[in-house]
């Protein structure tokens, strides 16, 4: 049985390295978040995080407000 | 709302397989990937974390499968001849049934990645285990080393396997592997096991 999903919501981002990664924890420290990473070794760098609460559009502003580069993946 | 879709997500791993066997781990990208299986590699992420995520998940995905189907039928108490005959016969069947699976196990034993912790342990292994100690337990074989044991009772089914998919032997001659020949490797491999 499949039990309840969190939503997932995935952006392509220029976040690289291990400082940038630093910067991120603390925005992404919000207690709608149940779970984000970045995959490090996709071309895209792409930011994916599990919540329930968070529109993309919300976490596109809290990013790029760190002067990164955030956009939705399309599906 | 994205919604889970166990086709496609099977349809991705299965995709991801074929791509690693032809070109290695370097070959796969979750661009490529997507490409392949036709999804947006958004679709990917809904299913898996990120590539590591991807290459354990198929890993344990194919052992399961191969504990599955390797162990139907197969119980760690049978005696030592029925017990591994069982095995010979259902680890041809896998071979036939999943070559891909095959290769693709092998590549990732052989690389780094088989010493993530997410990679876990099967109960193959633990079935395997119990079943060489049991017949050594009962007296029905010589006691061998793990590997000499494995060497004997396993070797010869590998090699007329590979045979069998390089359709020919070492000698060039056309080989297909029926369950007579199988039968008859067997026969000459548990007489050297077993105890008079």
């Amino acid at each position: 049985m499949e039990d309840v999903k969190t939503e997932v919501l995935v952006f392509r981002t220029d976040i690289v390295g291990k400082s940038d990664n630093e910067n991120l924890k603390q925005i992404l420290k919000d207690s709608r978040i149940k779970n984000w990473n970045i995959d490090q070794q996709d071309i895209d760098h792409v930011l994916r995080i599990e919540s329930n609460e968070m529109s993309p559009a919300e976490v596109i502003e809290m990013v790029t407000k760190l002067g990164y580069m955030c956009e939705e993946l399309p599906e | 709302m994205r919604i889970r879709d166990e086709s496609k997500e099977a349809a991705i791993r299965e995709k991801a397989i074929e791509m690693i066997v032809k070109e290695g781990f370097d070959g796969l990208s979750m661009q490529k990937l997507a490409k392949a299986a036709n999804v947006s590699p958004a679709t990917i992420y809904l299913y898996f974390k990120n590539r590591e995520d991807l290459l354990n998940q198929l890993y344990n995905g194919i052992d399961k499968v191969f504990a599955k189907e390797t162990l139907k039928d197969f119980n760690p108490d049978m005696h030592l001849e029925e017990g591994l005959w069982l095995q010979w016969k259902n680890r041809f069947a896998y071979h036939m049934k999943y070559p891909q699976h095959i290769h693709f196990m092998e590549q990732f034993r052989n690389s780094p990645l088989i010493n993530h912790k997410d990679i876990k342990e099967n109960i193959f292994k633990q079935a395997m285990g119990n079943f060489f100690r049991n017949a050594v337990k009962r007296n029905e074989m010589h006691e061998l080393p793990v590997e000499v044991f494995w060497a004997i009772a396993y070797g010869p089914l590998y090699t007329l396997i590979k045979f069998h998919s390089a359709k020919k032997s070492l000698m060039g001659n056309k080989f297909v592997l029926t369950e007579e020949r199988m039968k008859q490797a067997f026969d000459a491999a548990i007489k050297g096991l077993k105890k008079k």
